[in-house]
Order: C-alpha cells, then sequence, then structure tokens
C-alpha cells in the first residue's frame, strides 16, 4: 500500500522521543497538510512537505510549552518494540534513542533526516530554510556526539542498562 | 591539502561520509584521511553515529497507526473547483489518501463504506453482480477463515476471467478489530488489474473487505 504514513511517525517518533507524542505530532501535521494542500507544489516529494510542516509546528509546540528536555522518562519505559531482535540489541536501541534525545532540537532534526530518512543535504536545508553548511555543521557535530557516546559505551561491553518492556 | 587532522573540517568529513562530496573533492579528502589518524577516528564514529542512528525508530514503520491518527487523515480537503484542483492532487497524494481512508473503515468495520467503483477505492462488493467479483469473495471467505500469509488462492474460469489473491499480514486496530491485508491479480480477457485491500472482522463477526487501487 501506498504510504508515507509510516515514515512520517517514524520521523515523528524521533523528533518528540515518543510514539505517542509523535502520532500527536502526525495528526497535527495532516490536518495542517490537508487544509493547505493547495499550497502542495506536486513537483517536490511529499514527505519533504510534511515534514516542513511537521518541523514548523513542533517548534511553535516548544515555544509554548517551554519543554526543551525530552521527557525521558516516557522515553526509557517505551517498549523497544523490536519483537525479533534479541534482548541485547533492544537495549542498545533503547540506548540510542536516549542518545538522540539528549541532543539538542536543531541537531536532532538534521540527524533524522539524513541518516534515518535518507534524504540529501540540499533537501534538508530546503525543509529546513537554512544553507547547506549549517545542515552539515549540525549533522556533523549530532553523528561524532552519538558515534562518540556509544563508542565510550562499547569497549568492555559498556554499562548494561536495562529498560522495562 | 596539509597532511595536519585540521586541515580537514568536521563538516567535510561528515560530508565525505554521507557520500556528498563532488568525487575529486572526496579522493582529495580519501588521501588526506590516509595520515591522519584522528580524522579516520571521526569519520569511524560519525560512521557508527548515523548507522546507529538508521533503525532506531524502526518501530513507527511496522505498527499498524492508532484510529486517531486515521481519523485525522479522513479530514475532507475543502479543495476549489478548479483547474488548479487536479494539479495539487499529484498520484501520490491521492494514493495516500486512498490508503489512508481504507484504512479507516476498519474502525468502523460494522459494515461496508458504501463508495462507487469511479471513486477509484471501494468496498469489494461493488460488483457483486459481476460473476468475477463474486468468485473473488467467496475466494476470500475461504482465504480468511483458513488460510496463512503468503498464501494463494485461484479462483474464476476461462468464461468469467481468472484472478489470483494472496493474503498478506494480519494485525488488530486500535479499535480491537483484527485485519488480514491481501493482494489482487485478476485477469479479463487481456485486460489484467491489480490491487489489493483489507479485510476486517465486523462487530458482527462477518468481514468488511475494502480494495484500494495499486
Amino acid at each position: 500500500m501506498v504510504a508515507i504514513l509510516p515514515r512520517l511517525r517514524r520521523f515523528a517518533y524521533g523528533l518528540t522521543g515518543s510514539m505517542e507524542k509523535g502520532d500527536d505530532l502526525v495528526q497535527a501535521a495532516c490536518e495542517r497538510a490537508l487544509s493547505k494542500a493547495h499550497q502542495f507544489d506536486p513537483d517536490t516529494r511529499l514527505e519533504a512537505w510534511v515534514y516542513t510542516i511537521m518541523k514548523s509546528i513542533r517548534i511553535d509546540e516548544l515555544r509554548k510549552h517551554r519543554e526543551m528536555a525530552m521527557d525521558q522518562e516516557l522515553l526509557a519505559n517505551h517498549p523497544g518494540g523490536d519483537a525479533s531482535a534479541d534482548t541485547e540489541s533492544r537495549i542498545r536501541l533503547a540506548e540510542v534513542r536516549k542518545l538522540i534525545a539528549k541532543l539538542p532540537e536543531e541537531q536532532r532534526v538534521v540527524l533524522l533526516l539524513v541518516s534515518v530518512e535518507g534524504m540529501k543535504y540540499r533537501e534538508v536545508a530546503a525543509v529546513l530554510g537554512c544553507p547547506i553548511g549549517t545542515v552539515m555543521s549540525r549533522l556533523s557535530r549530532a553523528r561524532l556526539a552519538l558515534g562518540a557516546a556509544l563508542a565510550g559505551d562499547q569497549p568492555h561491553g559498556g554499562k548494561v542498562v536495562i529498560f522495562p518492556g | 591539502m596539509t597532511r595536519n587532522s585540521t586541515s580537514i573540517d568536521r563538516e567535510t568529513l561528515v560530508a565525505y561520509v554521507d557520500n556528498e562530496l563532488p568525487r575529486e573533492r572526496a579522493a582529495e579528502v580519501e588521501r588526506a584521511l590516509a595520515s591522519d589518524p584522528e580524522a579516520q577516528e571521526i569519520v569511524r564514529l560519525m560512521r557508527l553515529g548515523g548507522e546507529a542512528a538508521a533503525h532506531a525508530f524502526d518501530q513507527a514503520l511496522n505498527e499498524p497507526p492508532p484510529a486517531h491518527l486515521l481519523v485525522a487523515l479522513q479530514g475532507p480537503p475543502r479543495m476549489p473547483r478548479s483547474a488548479r484542483h487536479r494539479r495539487v492532487f499529484s498520484f501520490s497524494w491521492r494514493m495516500t489518501l486512498a490508503a489512508c481512508l481504507a484504512s479507516l473503515a476498519i474502525g468502523f468495520a460494522g459494515g461496508l463504506l458504501q463508495r462507487g467503483g469511479d471513486k477509484g477505492y471501494g468496498p469489494a462488493a461493488a460488483k457483486a453482480q459481476d460473476p468475477l467479483a463474486t468468485s473473488f469473495e467467496s475466494a476470500l471467505f475461504t482465504a480468511l477463515s483458513s488460510g496463512a500469509a503468503g498464501q494463494s488462492y485461484d479462483y474464476g474460469d476461462d468464461a468469467m476471467g481468472r484472478g489470483r489473491l494472496q493474503l498478506g499480514r494480519q494485525f488488530t486496530t486500535s479499535f480491537g478489530s483484527d485485519c488480514r491485508e491481501f493482494d489482487r491479480v485478476e485477469t479479463r480477457g487481456s485486460v489484467r488489474t491489480r490491487d489489493g485491500g483489507l479485510a476486517c472482522r465486523s462487530a458482527g463477526g462477518g468481514w468488511a473487505v475494502m480494495t484500494v487501487p495499486r
């Protein structure tokens, strides 16, 4: 079935740190997208347009609630959902999500668009309305911070963090 | 380019990792990296960070969307009836809406959604007078009762046309309905069509079936 909904949900999950908050964001974005359908340029990718909408809703929300910090408890308690994966990789994925949640919002957005959604730098620059150089500097900081944190955990098997679920 | 690690900035390194550099520049970076252990380590960590992030949120791809989200997508776009109308609704946009509306039907699986076939999507029963459609429904019912994911069922004959349906994923919606995806390929004379859809258990124990064009 042709639908970008799963990818929108993945992006929103990454952005907000929880499936529930992510779905609320997707819902708001879909409603806005439907009401502004006439503004959509069919020559561009639909998901890029909706990402732009999601990003601007997210900025509004963050301003409103001053909720710059993620809900760490919710994030930590969220079940991994990777039924087929073994426990070790589930813990690992939860750790990765936690680290991504700790990144500044502007870095997290770029990381999600490039490393999760697979967008090119110029597409990301268009979505965010910023120069490519900004995309690159935010991305390099995000990737390095995440990589360094994960590598730091590795040498002796790392500290074991068990997340419920 | 000097061989000092500070000669390659981090923006360039991340672009190198992501294959975003022009080929010549990438080759330069590669040469410089060979004698720059510090930059090599940065590249390694950037790769690690990117690869770790890539599948961290895949759960969202695998879970069926919750009902409130599907309801939100129902919002009828109030488009002016102008030339612009057609242009705005590109193919993928319409497909997305159709898919979402089809999913929406799951939520109200008490009965069939009465949509005309001319809309491009609608209940499978819309062509109930058609022998091949009747044959399809009978095959689908058998498949839903006992079939496993991936199992195929043939129906029809040379006179009415032939079809094959294949069962897909099984999932439960937020409303608690059990649903199955299916694919369908039909051949009538020389015309071959392919679509698919969803069948969901309705409150009364029957199946509500919705097809979506591919």
